[in-house]
């Protein structure tokens, strides 16, 4: 059996290493790379099978028990590499069709291929050092894959900040791993299995030994927690570590689909997987949940300003991140989890129909609509009693086995979403309220208690692997206050009138607005300079092909020549 | 840096009046651009068509665009055939009559001639296509001013919109400016100060802004011009607002002088002057040009001379080479081009016996003129004793379309006609149902939107609905799309349109209107008889994932489904009071004729019969026959078109529907002449979809109003495609849409390239190319018209627009009185030429017009 | 004689242009003041640009226009101003006369 777990990141990398090395032509590259990730998703199914039939843990690994060098998994990391093999196979059965002419396409699939791989290994890893291999190569794949279009200096533009940020974290990790080394030794990292009950007695021994930093004695345990923060931090575009997220759109579709289901989930994964780490330290949770709530907040009301599909779709991005760090940083790890899988499969499937935004808008102008039988105020009221209603019978029926803090995570943002479904159902009432409401409150009910359901039998599935209670995650308390306070703030904001308020409402719009747009600093150029670049392109009768299709052969990592 | 205040400027209404009529004199810099949602292709030099095509490409290139295909592409097409040396010859010849008559000239120890010298420099000679590429990047203006232009338009996305947009672009932008911080990375605190000061009606700020940059009256046009290219999208999207957007219509409009009047505070804050602005003649590179002029001079010596070749017939080379500047070699190449193209179809239409059939065919088929029609034609006309017409596909009845339950209606006619009835598709059936589905999917979306789009709602209902959604994405893209092979039945309740404004005061034309409607579709086509069947097959594609989906429709239905307009046609033909009234105008129609309307689905080929249940019962034996020719027909058009396409053959007939397809169909791409005349010019040849096919019967149209009719709308409307397709295949980045893989879509207004930016308009880069292989040979429109010649120039004298484009080049047309004659040509002077293929031309047995 | 007391004298401008243009003459009316005008599509003519065809059937932009507005003297001044700026490359021609009005607030 562990030799399948071999096959989950190694075939693809073969595969990978075949057509870089082979120069395969774009047919068989695809071909290549459907076959070869095809049956790396096979394997993680049936990984994922023997973890949750069998022996919750499996190992194929130098040392005894999962120690030692190699891959090792428990259910935590078989769902994550289930999720991102067949979110890649989907990619890549998609950008077969998709690329289709593009002569980059060969490369597209190799980098595709690696960061399945480098992302096996990162949730399979057997120790630190493994773990952290996979992350610094995921990291690798993905930002040469968002500069795919190398002729574009916006592309080039993106996979640099998207590296630049990267590399940040990336720092951060290692040295997360050499505060590790330091304190507990070299074995620490290389036989030191990466299970629940391992990283709890890591955590317990990192916190013997204290640093003296600027005059504060504070334990290993924290740096290391901390570093981790920064190092999710980077890689899921929390503020303020966001600003390469927007510019990744210079990359085809694909790619992004890529980016968002399997890549920038890398905090929560990271934390989940260090969890006994992170909660010992309450600098650690406090950093992640204040960085978690700004980015949530901030990224989601841009997403509120963007015109653009894609660039919604970036931001809404950011703000889940957000969310998905506080859930961690209040201890909701498995509820973190689930959103992880939930959101990179959302996510990918939204993407990759962006293109049908269009014949939608254009379809929906010309259905029959009919006007919402009441007003705002009763509507909101009638879809809030319902979805709470909903949200009692869910967790009546499921009875899920929940902190305070997951508990108001759950009720409060569940209901939240069903009452904002249900209004958005009574905007459009399609039948009459005999009818409509009814079948409102069943969608409700039926959404609700499902994400309550589904919460509950994830949670139940990965409960033995993820630490329960955390004395030190943001509790019950701070929680609800945060919650209230920022619902205050956006209701004053929405529904307050006067002069003063309206003018802050027009400094908020357009300062997300400024946000959301990638810096402008870059080229900042004068008419005359703007010409000057003109007339070079000018003096050419024969202007230029489309860059995109000119490169003739696969070049991989070397984008930095460019910029 | 400016002043920290603008001067206080209030100016007078002529001022304003002025500078007004500027601003649209200026407009025409860029062509207009319709929203994504009913695509309308365009000449994007349209404003350009009262220069000769020479002129307006230079001035095109002038400002960084690419007019013509490169000369080692022209070179690649003639190494592979598409252009021989006898094209070339001609081509010369045509251009520089004087070189290519000339005598010979001693070089070395042989004799040249100047023909042979220039024929060796095209083929041959030394070029100068750069090496790298250079695509274009976003400039920081253009993401800045294209942001706001994004959150002024929308009205799709965004769920907290512009603030204060009511009051137009301009007014909105500066209330809101002041405090954005992106201004002060642009242009600095003092330049954010500065605009703060500037007053709200966008024709005073135009004013000062001008008058800051030291804009002279008389080039004021030109420095509105050079700043509309900054962002020609958006520009062409606000040309469309101002100049082509119906009445009605309900959505934020971008005016011109508002985007004008930003666009010129920010030049002025950052420091910018017209002349600046205006400096667009390139620092030319004299050095590198006398180097490129002397190494042709090299390569025709090495050719023809070898070692011992003297000064002065090194000179006399270069004389001739200097008639040929580097700039004109495109240009002859494309003549080629043309001309080769030109010999296929004239020489193939040459070979038909052009007399009429004898028997009285079973059925007769109207088709939309679109090339794509061809192929189906064609297939449909082996299948039996078939005949088959051409017409534009919104059969001559403009109208606006207002679907079972809509309150919203929508043009379906070329956008050179302003519709003026609204026909509403009432029901026949209970529609109860339909409509309850129609409003609870509504309502669905709406509740999905909601949870999707709030402050507080997504996170929830994200990590929910991903496992709905993850799974089905899955699903979908490794079934791809679901083969399409016959008709859908169609889904939802019987209904009609209303077409008779007497029984349906809202909806309808009057008896006077409808019959004239008929005459109009009979007289134009030139119908002489009439089968018991006759199909009105108007045309629509349906594909999925495909933001430039409306691309694929029908054009002459302004870029939507032609269905409702062959319904409509349909029933006004089948009215007996007009039947009556056509009667008095001499047209007798059968009573057992019936007109039966359809769509063409072009994506699969399929047609399908629309409001069956309306043909008599004794015509249903013969419909069902019909059907089922149709069938066949779209099978073997199918399988035809799957030749070209890349990608799995087999898969031809589920692309539509395959959410994971960049090329659904190829759309009208290869497009190249537009034939008007009887089908006995045509029938039998196998025209590969690259010819638009419009029916014409010179005898019946003594007055010449069809044939007027015919060359001032649908050839028009076939030139603006055909010129689409031309620029957006010679400088995709530029006039066309690009890479479709990085489209990000804004609304249903267009798409921009990547995070933002210019909206990018024209045809995508997957429309004209499958990778490697253009699939659209760039070529300008051939319009080729069986009627006497001095009709058509008539025609052609009497309407400007049309006498721009085939005196200044832009279309090039042939023409025969009747089919026994020799074609002849049209000069740009205005003298009839008659045609003769070039000497050494392409087998004209093995001639096809396949584009590869 | 008495019914010409009850006029109100004010100007008429009659504009002859192509159909493409309209949409810019009518932004120029509605900026100078004009409360209204008249336009009809479809006119031929001969001319200084040769000849016109009349209406045509399936273009309404490719042939002439003329469209007609009656203003107070200085409203018309404003609108001669843009039209003539209009002119300088765009063929078309106007007129400017003098016209009397019954009810002079329809046209203020």
């Amino acid at each position: 059996m562990g030799l399948v777990l071999w096959v989950v990141p190694v075939l693809p990398l073969l595969a990978a290493l075949l057509i870089i090395g082979g120069h395969r032509t774009e047919h068989t590259a695809g071909r290549v790379a459907s076959g070869a990730i095809g049956m790396a998703a096979a394997a993680s199914v049936a990984t994922l099978i023997s973890v949750g039939f069998g022996e919750p843990l499996l190992t194929a690994t130098s040392g005894a028990d999962g120690t030692g060098w190699g891959l090792a998994t428990g259910r935590i990391g078989a769902v994550l590499t289930t999720m991102v093999t067949l979110v890649t196979l989907t990619v890549v059965t998609f950008a077969r069709r998709y690329l289709l002419g593009d002569d980059r396409a060969p490369r597209f699939f190799a980098l595709a291929l690696l960061v399945s791989a480098s992302t096996s290994v990162v949730a399979t890893g057997s120790n630190i050092v493994v773990l952290a291999v996979g992350w610094i190569a995921t990291g690798l794949a993905i930002s040469a894959m968002v500069g795919h279009r190398s002729g574009w200096a916006p592309a080039r533009n993106a996979a640099r900040r998207t590296r630049i940020s990267f590399l940040i974290g990336d720092s951060a990790l290692v040295g997360a791993i050499g505060v590790i080394v330091w304190a507990l030794g070299t074995d620490a990292v290389t036989d030191q299995a990466l299970g629940l009950e391992p990283m709890r007695s890591m955590a317990a021994e990192l916190q013997a030994d204290t640093i003296t930093l600027l005059g504060q004695t504070i334990g290993a345990n924290a740096v290391v927690a901390v570093l981790l923060v920064i190092t999710g931090a980077a890689r899921s575009a929390l503020l303020p570590l966001h600003r390469w997220l927007p510019t990744t759109l210079a990359a085809p579709t694909p790619v992004s689909a890529m980016l968002h289901a399997g890549v920038i989930n890398g905090a929560g994964v990271l934390l989940v997987i260090f969890a006994p780490i992170f909660v010992s330290s309450r600098l650690a949770v406090i950093l992640a949940f204040g960085l978690g709530v700004i980015t949530a907040v901030v990224a989601t009301a841009i997403m509120l300003v963007k015109s653009d599909v894609k660039g919604s779709l970036v931001w809404s991005t950011a703000g889940q991140m957000g969310f998905m760090v506080a859930q961690v940083a209040v201890g909701a790890f498995a509820a973190a989890l689930f959103h992880v899988v939930g959101h990179a499969m959302y996510k990918a499937a939204l993407f990759l129909g962006a293109g049908q935004s269009i014949s939608h808008v254009a379809e929906h102008r010309f259905l029959p609509r009919r006007s919402a039988p009441f007003g705002p105020a009763i509507r909101w009221t009638t879809a809030g009693v319902i979805s709470a209603g909903a949200m009692a019978g869910g967790l009546a029926l499921f009875q899920p086995h929940l902190t305070d803090s997951g508990l108001i995570m759950v009720v409060f943002f569940g209901w939240f979403s069903g009452m904002a479904a249900l209004n958005g159902w009574f905007r459009a009432m399609p039948l009459d309220l005999s009818t409509g409401l009814p079948i409102g409150a069943l969608g409700t009910a039926v959404g609700v208690g499902g994400y309550v359901g589904g919460l509950t039998l994830f949670e139940k599935f990965i409960a033995s692997t993820v630490p329960f209670e955390s004395p030190l995650a943001i509790g019950p308390a701070t929680l609800a206050t945060t919650i209230a306070l920022i619902a205050l703030a956006a209701l004053l904001l929405r529904l307050g009138s006067g002069e003063r308020l309206e003018d802050v409402r027009h400094r908020v719009y357009v300062a997300l607005l400024a946000e959301s747009t990638p810096d402008l600093t870059r080229s900042v150029t004068t008419g005359a300079g703007l010409r000057a670049a003109d007339n070079h392109r000018l003096e050419q009768n024969q202007p230029t092909q489309s860059a995109a299709w000119q490169s003739s052969h696969i070049r991989i990592f070397n984008e930095g020549t460019h910029s | 840096m400016t002043t920290s205040e603008p001067t206080a400027h209030r100016s007078s209404a002529a001022d304003r009046s002025v500078i007004l009529a500027d601003v649209s004199r200026a407009a025409t810099v860029v062509a207009p651009s319709w929203p994504l949602s009913t695509f309308v292709a365009v000449n994007p030099l349209g404003g350009s068509e009262h220069l000769d095509f020479g002129e307006a490409t230079t001035t095109a290139r002038l400002q960084g665009r690419r007019t013509h295909l490169g000369l080692a592409e022209f070179r690649a097409e003639h190494a592979r055939g598409a252009i021989v040396d006898a094209d070339l010859d001609r081509a010369i010849a045509v251009a520089h009559p004087m070189l290519a008559g000339a005598a010979p000239l001693p070089l070395g120890s042989t004799l040249v001639t100047p023909l042979e010298i220039l024929r060796h420099d095209l083929i041959r000679g030394p070029i100068d296509d750069p090496a790298e590429p250079t695509a274009a990047d976003n400039d920081p203006v253009t993401v800045y001013i294209g942001s706001w232009c994004a959150a002024f338009t929308d009205t799709a996305t965004a769920t907290w919109s512009m603030p204060g947009r009511d009051a137009g672009f301009y007014p909105a932008w500066l209330h809101l400016a002041v405090h954005d911080r992106r201004v002060d990375k642009l242009v600095g605190k003092g330049g954010r100060r500065w605009l703060g000061g500037l007053p709200t009606n966008p024709l005073d700020a135009l004013d000062t802004s001008l008058s800051e940059l030291g804009t002279e009256p008389s080039t004021r046009v030109d420095v509105l011009r050079a700043l509309l290219l900054q962002l020609p999208g958006w520009a062409g999207y606000a040309r469309w607002c101002d100049e082509w957007a119906a009445d009605g219509e309900d959505r934020p409009m971008l005016r011109l002088v508002d985007l004008l009047a930003v666009l010129a505070a920010i030049e002025v804050a950052r420091g910018g002057t017209a002349s600046l602005l205006l400096r667009d003649t390139p620092a030319t590179n004299a050095a590198a040009a006398d180097d490129l002029m002397s190494a042709r001079v090299d390569s025709v010596v090495a050719r023809f001379g070898g070692g011992q070749t003297e000064p002065e017939q090194r000179a006399a080379v270069a004389a001739i080479l200097d008639q040929v500047p580097n700039v004109e070699r495109p240009g002859l190449w494309l003549a080629a081009h043309e001309s080769n193209f030109r010999d296929r179809l004239l020489g193939l239409m040459q070979r038909i016996d052009p007399g009429e059939t004898g028997v009285g065919p079973d059925a007769q088929m109207v088709m939309c003129i679109d090339v794509r029609s061809e192929g189906l034609r064609r297939h449909f006309e082996r299948t039996g004793n078939h005949e088959t017409f051409g017409f534009a596909g919104f059969f001559g009845v403009p109208l606006r379309w207002r679907p079972l339950g809509s309150s919203t209606s929508q043009a379906r006619c070329p956008v050179l006609v302003t519709p003026q009835h609204e026909i509403i598709e009432r029901p026949v059936d209970d529609p109860e149902a339909f409509l309850n589905q129609a409003a609870a999917k509504v309502a669905a979306d709406e509740a999905v939107y909601g949870a999707k789009r709030g402050l507080g709602s997504p996170f929830a209902f994200a990590e929910a609905a991903g496992w709905l959604t993850g799974p089905i994405a899955g699903i979908r893209t490794l079934i791809g799309g679901r083969s399409r092979a016959t008709g859908s039945s169609v889904d939802g309740p019987i209904t009609a349109p209303a077409v008779d404004a007497a029984q349906d005061p809202a909806s309808g034309f009057s008896l006077v209107e409808r019959t004239l409607i008929a005459e109009t579709i009979i007289k134009t086509i030139g119908f002489t008889r009439f089968a018991p069947l006759v199909v009105l097959c108007g045309h629509a594609s349906h594909t999925t994932n495909n933001l430039h989906a409306s691309s694929l429709d029908c054009g002459a239905c302004g870029g939507a489904p032609g269905g409702p307009s062959a319904r409509v046609a349909a029933a006004i033909l089948n009215d007996p009071d007009v039947r009556v009234g056509l009667e008095g105008v001499d047209i007798q129609i059968p009573d057992t004729t019936w007109f039966v309307a359809a769509e063409h689905e072009t994506a699969a080929d399929v047609v399908t019969v629309l409001d069956p249940h309306v043909v008599p019962d004794s015509l249903q034996s013969a419909l069902a026959q019909l059907r089922t020719n149709l069938g066949v027909a779209g099978q073997k058009n199918a399988a035809e078109r799957a030749r070209r396409l890349p990608g799995n053959p087999d898969r031809i007939r589920s692309r539509g529907g395959d959410w994971a397809e960049v090329r659904p169909e190829w759309g009208l791409a290869g497009n190249a002449a537009f034939v008007v005349g009887p089908r006995s010019m045509t029938r039998d040849l196998d025209l590969a979809s690259r010819v638009f096919l419009h029916s014409y019967d010179a005898e019946s149209d003594i007055d010449a109003v069809a044939l007027e009719t015919i060359m001032t709308a649908p050839l028009i409307v076939a030139q603006w495609i055909s010129a689409q397709y031309y620029f957006s295949t010679v400088d995709n980045d530029g006039f066309g849409a690009g890479d479709k893989t990085l489209h990000n879509p804004m609304g249903d207004i267009g798409v921009v390239v990547g995070s933002g930016g210019d909206l990018a308009t024209g045809l995508p880069l997957q429309s004209v190319s499958g990778g490697t292989d253009r699939a659209h040979e760039p070529l300008r429109l051939l319009a080729v018209v069986q009627a006497p010649l001095e009709r058509i120039e008539a025609i052609i004298v009497r309407n400007t627009g049309l006498r721009n484009l085939v005196q200044n080049g832009w279309i090039t047309v042939a023409g025969r009185s009747h089919g026994h004659e020799p074609w002849s040509v049209r000069t740009p002077s205005g003298t009839w030429d008659q045609w003769h293929p070039a000497e050494t031309s392409n087998d004209p047995t093995a001639a096809s017009l396949e584009i590869r | 004689m008495t019914e010409w007391q009850n006029l109100t004298r004010m100007a008429k401008i009659e504009i002859v242009i192509d159909g493409d243009h309209v949409p810019a003459v009518q932004s120029l009316l509605l900026e100078a003041g004009a409360t209204g005008y008249t336009a009809v599509s479809g006119v031929s003519g001969f001319g200084h640009s040769g000849q016109h065809s009349g209406r045509l059937l399936f273009n309404d932009r490719a042939s002439l226009s003329m469209i007609i507005c009656v203003a107070p003297f200085d409203r018309v001044e404003t609108v001669i101003a843009g039209v003539r700026q209009l002119l300088t490359d765009h063929h078309g021609v106007f007129f400017v006369s003098d016209t009397h009005v019954s009810r002079p607030d329809y046209f203020t």
